[in-house]
């Protein structure tokens, strides 16, 4: 005869597995920074940013709006604005991350054939070594294969179409992952996700591996747009670049 | 059943001799054939410095200055700029501290036949107050040439890292062009004086031999009371 358990048994242990599992919280938003362009040399003393603690964590992200500089006779007489980018994460248990560099800007780059991925929770290989004739150096290992999938990231060895942003590290899949913006997109929604090959500027000097995820929808239906540049820098031999 | 034999010692002395033999005339084989290559030891020409020198200031200054040298010796003709751009003083980018840009150049021509371009090789040495040198990647340019090595460089109380682009001429160039930018950005007061020299390298060939030609800029930010 089959014994029936009893209800408070039953929740205790939902309980207790459920303190074993963490569910990521997701927070997104955008800051908005607009100034009428100077025509001559102007400090801007502002930082747009947030953080945010829940007693256990602690993460802040901010950019510092520097200076802009007019004509700039190293930067062939281009202007520049100088950028500090700021990231940090902090727990109880005292594993601290923190990202801070001094940055030129961005510029979204288009290439000339790219090819796409349409499907949610898609993804594709794409041998490096033949599409894009180079390896990567990641981490101390040398790839020549790269995962592209639809939700914001791209691995080296995981064919992964995990929507839910992970701990990094984790043993589990996946692995490798450069995620600029890991989340649940749906390119099957609306406009696209792209890459290839790219040689930008004169002469061969700026050579980038592009993925482009360009106004694809979220779980929500916001459009996100952002951009993965692998930079080739030159066109045969190994990178020893050590930044 | 097993048996083990005695080898014969004439044996081991026949393959004792072909040992030795046999790798010596592989390698003088291969070296009279020019298949196992001598390291390049060029003859070096050191040109003069040349000497930049510039007042720190606590204002933005739009510097603007050339820093020109050509240099024609058999084989090659080598022009080399360095375009020291603006100083920015207590950038909110960098952390409050003060930095100079600068734009390095150089144009290079083989002039006679069988002349080439073998590597280019800069530098920024050791600085004399704490310091970092910052390439801003998307201004490298360069044509004839592939890199081999890049790194940023810093000098602090602890040591110091040395900044360098390392590039390779692509299949025996007759012409090679390279420009770069980069930031010195100064981690003290504008009372304290910086110094570093950025030096270009370039390895050719001449037709005949491999020269090294080396010209040296001293870059100098004079502290404000110094």
């Amino acid at each position: 005869m089959k014994r029936k358990q009893p209800p408070g048994i039953v929740i205790a242990t939902l309980l207790l597995l459920s303190s074993f599992i963490v569910f990521p919280v997701q927070a997104t938003g955008t800051f908005d920074w607009s100034k009428p362009r100077p025509s001559t040399y102007r400090t801007f003393s502002e930082t747009i940013g947030n953080a945010s603690t829940d007693g256990e964590a602690a993460v802040g992200i901010g950019v510092t709006i520097g200076e802009y500089v007019e004509d700039s006779p190293s930067h062939d007489y281009n202007d520049y604005l100088g950028l500090k980018v700021s990231v940090s994460a902090n727990t109880r248990r005292g594993i601290d991350y923190a990202f801070q560099y001094p940055a030129h800007g961005f510029q979204w780059l288009e290439v000339s054939n790219p090819t796409g991925i349409t499907g949610d929770d898609d993804g594709v290989w794409i041998d490096l070594s033949v599409e894009a004739g180079f390896s990567v150096l990641y981490y101390g290992v040398e790839y020549d294969k790269i995962w592209v999938c639809s939700n914001g990231f791209v691995s080296f060895t995981s064919e992964c179409t995990d929507a839910n942003p992970q701990t990094i590290p984790s043993n589990n899949t996946p692995n490798a992952i450069i995620a600029p913006f890991w989340r649940n997109l749906k390119p099957n929604l609306g406009d696209s996700i792209t890459y290839g090959k790219e040689i930008f500027g004169g002469h061969d000097s700026h050579c980038y591996f592009v993925v482009s995820w360009n106004n694809v929808p979220d779980a929500n239906g916001n459009p996100q747009t952002f951009q993965l540049l692998i930079e080739i820098p030159y066109k045969a031999g190994t990178y020893e670049g050590e930044k | 059943m097993f048996t083990f034999e005695i080898p014969n010692l004439k044996n081991w002395k026949t393959a004792f001799l072909l040992s030795m033999i046999v790798p010596v005339s592989l390698l003088v084989t291969f070296k009279l054939t020019g298949i196992i290559k001598e390291p390049i030891t060029p003859e070096t020409i050191t040109l003069d410095p040349v000497n930049w020198e510039f007042n720190r200031s606590n204002k933005y200054v739009h510097i603007d200055d050339k820093l020109n040298v050509t240099y024609i010796i058999d084989g090659l003709r080598a022009d080399m700029y360095v375009v020291l751009g603006v100083y920015v003083s207590n950038s909110l980018a960098r952390y409050g501290h003060d930095y100079l840009t600068m734009a390095i150049m150089m144009n290079l021509t083989a002039t006679s036949p069988n002349c080439f371009v073998e590597g280019v090789y800069i530098t920024f040495s050791r600085d004399s107050k704490p310091s970092l040198i910052d390439w801003v990647h998307t201004y490298f340019d360069f044509a004839n040439l592939s890199f081999r090595g890049v790194s940023e460089g810093w000098t602090s109380g602890e040591g110091y890292k040395m900044a360098y682009v390392r590039l390779a001429g692509v299949d025996h160039p007759d012409l090679a062009y390279f420009k770069a930018t980069a930031e010195w950005s100064l981690l003290t007061p504008n009372s304290q004086t910086h110094q570093t020299e950025l030096v270009y390298e370039i390895t050719y060939y001449n037709g005949s031999a491999y020269m090294k030609l080396i010209q040296p800029f001293n870059l100098k930010l004079i502290g404000k009371g110094s």
